[in-house]
């Protein structure tokens, strides 16, 4: 056995990479639900939601810590993914002839890289869309008038195939999430095995009402936009 | 329970050395008792090609009863084939339908190269066990038996770890080829103990270290490993070597 505790070892190894993973991973998901719940002022009407962003932009340098946080967060999860996403493909040289999967497992589980994809391009054609708008230019005016970044998200929907387009990337983001509500507890090393079980039978349901939650936005944009007419 | 014959076709992987292509073949499997294990129907059919001439399926076994995890191919998908908790060699023929056809393969891994058809090299496992997997006993007069109290709980998380029998079938059964089930087991046995504490934090640390040395993948809790191992290893031990790794992170030895 090697006598020292090696620094070196210990951030070189895949269950630091695993832990990489899964708190970047939390972290984003925390910044995730905030962004949610922000959103949901939408329903509110302009004032509500654009008196929010501006209140969101006035913070001035914590916005930009909060930025920074998000950043780093969002750099180490696709790294520390993508490397171990390689080296589990280079571990199986030969495949077998006949695969099937045994276990009983969340959805997510499977398909991360896909749904970890998916999530990157949406949120490049996110911040595009949104952040980067010009908020008071045509994008923002609904009935003649610039409602602002209200505006802008309402009209932004008000093309179904956006909004169809933002609807699969957020359920891309449920079932991603999925997975980490199922596997965090393993990699953290925290809880109980029948705790652990638990959380695996929830992890879909949790998953779904996260997907839920973002679809209400596109929906009730496309609802007011195209049935209510603005 | 009357013993019947079935008749099976198999698919076999065939490859004659480590460096050379393999293939499948296929062979017949006729009249197979059915109170006969997986590994006897292969002694059969290997005495068919022994009379024909051909050159007999090799593959790994031991005890043949479930003990010292030698056996082991993937049966249709599955490491052990159909039966849960059980080892290819205690996996009885009257598992499978008459007519059915049996694709079998070697356990594939990159760390597990193949020898010889379905024989597999696992010797990777026995690396990973000299990095830690023992622990530093005074020399001198045997202890006295029971001096050291071990509260229940901690004991058989330990004996249920120590259950693994190194088969390998954990690894051949991830998407990711890993090996954290088997490395796992042989942390949370001695970490359990108070005989495993003098090395424990330097333990999980090289243990850990000589499995990524050995080109195993990750854990991505596909809980496939414990859908196959014969042991019924859980996936908890991989949660309890992940707390011993953060364990070492934070601890002094
Ligand atoms: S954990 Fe189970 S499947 Fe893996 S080597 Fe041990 S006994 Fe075999
Ligand atoms: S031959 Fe020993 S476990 Fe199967």
């Amino acid at each position: 056995m090697n006598d020292s505790f090696s620094w070196k070892t210990v951030l070189a190894s895949t269950i630091l990479r695993e832990l990489t993973a899964a708190i970047s991973g939390l972290v984003l998901v925390l910044f995730i639900f905030g962004h949610l719940a922000g959103n949901f002022l939408l329903f509110l009407g302009p004032d509500a939601f654009n008196g929010y962003a501006e209140r969101l932009q006035s913070l001035g340098p914590l916005l930009w810590l909060a930025r920074l946080v998000i950043l780093t967060a969002a750099v180490l999860h696709v790294s520390a993914t993508i490397s171990l996403k390689l080296r589990n493909r280079a571990s199986r040289d030969t495949a077998y002839a006949v695969t099937r999967r045994n276990a009983d497992r969340p959805l997510g589980t499977p398909t991360m890289i896909y749904t970890g994809i998916i999530i990157a391009c949406f949120v490049i054609l996110h911040i595009s869309d949104f952040t980067l708008a010009d908020k008071t230019g045509p994008r923002s005016i609904i009935g003649g008038q610039s409602l602002g970044l209200y505006g802008v998200v309402l009209n932004g929907f008000a093309n179904p195939l956006r909004a169809v387009a933002y609807i699969v990337a957020v359920w891309a983001v449920g079932l991603h999430f999925s997975h980490l509500f199922s596997s965090l507890w393993v990699t953290l090393g925290v809880l109980s095995d029948r705790a652990t079980r638990a959380m695996n039978r929830l992890a879909l349901a949790v998953g779904v009402l996260v997907a839920l939650g973002f679809t209400a936005i596109p929906v009730f944009a496309l609802i007011k936009m195209r049935l209510l007419g603005g | 329970m009357a013993v019947g014959t079935i008749s099976l076709t198999l698919k076999v992987w065939r490859q004659a050395g480590p460096d050379q292509p393999g293939r499948f073949e296929t062979y017949r499997a006729e009249n197979i008792p059915t109170d006969v294990s997986f590994l006897e129907m292969l002694d059969i059919v290997n005495d068919g090609l022994e009379r024909e001439g051909k050159e007999p399926i090799a593959f790994d076994h031991d005890c043949r009863e479930g003990i010292c995890g030698s056996c082991g191919a993937v049966v249709n998908g599955r490491p052990h084939g159909p039966r849960r908790a059980t080892t290819l060699c205690q996996l009885h023929m009257r598992e499978f339908r008459d007519g059915e056809t049996l694709v079998i393969e070697p356990f594939r891994a990159k760390a597990f190269p193949v020898v010889k058809d379905l024989v597999v090299d696992r010797s990777a496992f026995d690396r990973i066990i000299q990095a830690g997997g023992y622990v530093s006993v005074r020399t001198g007069q045997a202890p006295d038996a029971n001096a050291i109290p071990v509260p229940k709980h901690r004991a058989e998380r330990a004996m249920d770890a120590a259950q693994c029998i190194g088969c390998g079938a954990c690894v051949a059964a991830c998407p990711n080829a890993s090996a954290s089930l088997f490395t796992a087991a042989k942390i949370v046995q001695f970490a359990m103990l108070p005989q495993g504490h003098p090395e424990r934090v330097r333990r999980v640390v090289a243990m850990v270290e000589a499995m990524d040395r050995e080109g195993f993948g990750s854990c991505s809790k596909h809980y496939e490993c414990e859908a196959a191992c014969p042991k019924e290893i859980k996936v908890e031990n991989i949660t309890l070597m992940n707390r011993e790794y953060l364990r070492a992170m934070v601890r002094e030895d």
